[in-house]
């Protein structure tokens, strides 16, 4: 049975641009009690900027799109599928508490909630992977076409690093002692950091949709009903049409190679590190991939 | 040499090419037709991998003669190393009479033993099911690295590397062909000349396949019109 956990990854970039673009500083005071002692402390917290779109409201225009333009085997009901998607989908963000404790603290710290996101992605990064190695030992698809799948988390790894920086020179810029005005400091640098992080949160939307959308065109048409989709027993190659399986493909590729452009373009400017080298010449997979490398396989 | 690179492999030979690029301000151009080989050869790696994962060690582990095994409740045991040994061997007798160096299957085989091996001593074992989805998912992070480096190193020209458009020169790549050279290598070599002609600067073509090309560099040179060479030589046909 193919493993088909909803990960974090389907829900990330909602937060991001709930978390960090939909938001103002907003000036407070109070006043704490420290040893009997009163005193005022001023500070600056983040508030939404406008009424946002419930996540309820996202995802099912999320699925909308996808499923506006896919075709579906004749045992599935467009309507259907489109609603045990969505329920699925908000089922899974309502039960993730320790996210929604994270969005609520944001309030206080953009970078912590940043970090959070970071640190918990690359907590379950091997599992993801892992992920994608179930699928393909389930199909008879071909390797090399989990390995693109599995592009998005190396990509999404970059991203989530490169959010981070944004994030922190935005904070640190902001909080420089001398700073007289720190509100208008903090307005300014939120300001600069929504136009960084506005088209890089797009963009990665715009590729999180089409890969959903080609997980989701394999999935459905091997399965062989609507109780299958959520455990496929098996992702079968044969069962797709080529043309459309290729669209998808080529569609989710092209949106991944603009995302790394894009990331690699932006990192130049806050963290070049991002991109250096990956591979380590001494592991033994290496070593395994560099000796097929030099055979000739045909 | 792109890929030979992004893996680490001639290290002192690429570290003495590239500082001749950093010092002497050359530049060094990759075709499309490079780009498009390594990119195919990653893939067809991958899917061999991949194949040989799925057709070899899974079908001989469940068990290819008799009943099927069920991997998921089945836990590593040297018994598995024996399964291993007899699926390699009978898998690729025919190569392995005269070559195991150049055998693919056996750089597969060592890294799956070791693999294995490890598991198979350890105190708490997982099944043998997680034991290949592990091999699977390191396989695919691996690759993901590979191809990120590489897209960082030509695609995104990330450091000396610099993509050309420049097509192969149809007189040079007849030429080429007719001697024997393979026509991905003829591609290559004669977009070189085509980036001669067209940019009227000096250019050479640098590979570390001694095989197929530099032991046949007299007469590439003398059929295509460009010189072919190991890149520790590169500076010293420029200068």
């Amino acid at each position: 049975m193919v493993k088909m956990a909803t990960s974090s990854m389907e829900y990330p970039s909602s937060a991001l641009r709930y978390g960090l673009l939909s938001i103002k500083p907003i000036p407070y005071e109070e006043i704490v009690k420290v040893k009997g002692i009163k005193f005022k402390t001023t500070g600056i917290r983040f508030e939404p900027e406008k009424q946002f779109d419930k996540y309820e409201d996202f995802i099912d225009f999320r699925y909308y799109q996808i499923f506006e333009r896919m075709p579906l085997p004749e045992a599935f009901s467009l309507e259907k599928t489109r609603q045990h998607f969505v329920e699925t989908a908000i089922k899974t963000f309502n039960e993730d508490k320790e996210l929604q404790n994270e969005l609520e603290k944001k309030e206080t710290s953009l970078l912590g909630f940043v970090s959070f996101l970071r640190n918990r992605f690359e907590s379950r990064v091997s599992e993801y992977y892992e992920i994608e190695a179930n699928r393909f030992l389930h199909s008879n698809l071909p390797l090399s076409f989990f390995s693109q799948i599995a592009m998005v988390l190396n990509t999404y790894q970059k991203y989530l690093s490169l959010i981070k920086r944004v994030v922190r020179r935005c904070e640190m810029l902001s909080g420089l002692p001398g700073i007289r005005n720190r509100f208008g400091a903090t307005e300014r640098q939120l300001k600069e950091m929504k136009q960084v992080l506005s088209p890089l949160i797009d963009k990665m939307d715009s590729c999180l949709r089409e890969l959903h959308a080609l997980k989701l065109y394999v999935i459905l048409w091997s399965a062989k009903d609507i109780d299958e989709v959520d455990h496929p027993e098996f992702l079968d190659i044969t069962k797709l049409d080529q043309a459309y399986f290729l669209e998808y493909f080529n569609s989710y590729t092209t949106q991944l190679r603009n995302m790394r452009r894009m990331i690699y373009d932006v990192s130049k400017d806050f963290d070049p590190e991002i991109f250096s080298r990956e591979i380590a010449s001494s592991n033994t997979t290496t070593v395994l991939l560099s000796k097929l490398l030099s055979s000739d396989i045909e | 040499m792109v890929l030979s690179d992004v893996l680490g492999q001639n290290k002192s030979r690429m570290d003495k090419f590239k500082n001749d690029v950093k010092n002497h301000g050359i530049s060094c151009l990759v075709s499309k037709t490079v780009q498009k080989e390594c990119e195919d050869k990653i893939k067809r790696t991958t899917d061999f991998l991949g194949n040989t994962l799925k057709d070899v060690l899974v079908a001989y582990l469940e068990g290819i003669r008799g009943p099927t095994r069920d991997l998921t409740s089945a836990k590593p045991s040297n018994n598995d190393l024996r399964i291993i040994e007899e699926a390699f061997l009978t898998i690729n007798q025919s190569a392995r009479e005269f070559d195991l160096f150049s055998d693919p299957f056996q750089a597969i085989e060592e890294w799956i033993v070791t693999s294995l091996d490890s598991e198979v001593t350890k105190m708490s074992k997982v099944s043998l099911s997680d034991f290949v989805q592990r091999l699977t998912a390191t396989v695919l992070k691996e690759t993901t690295r590979l191809l990120s480096d590489f897209e960082t190193l030509v695609e995104l020209e990330g450091d000396y590397v610099m993509k050309s458009s420049e097509i192969p020169d149809p007189v040079a790549l007849g030429n080429l062909l007719a001697i024997g050279i393979h026509q991905l290598d003829a591609a290559h070599i004669s977009s070189v000349k085509s980036h001669v002609g067209h940019k009227g600067q000096n250019a050479i073509f640098i590979t570390f396949d001694y095989r197929s090309i530099l032991l046949k560099g007299a007469e590439i040179t003398q059929a295509g019109g460009i010189v072919c060479c190991d890149p520790i030589y590169g500076l010293s046909h420029i200068r």
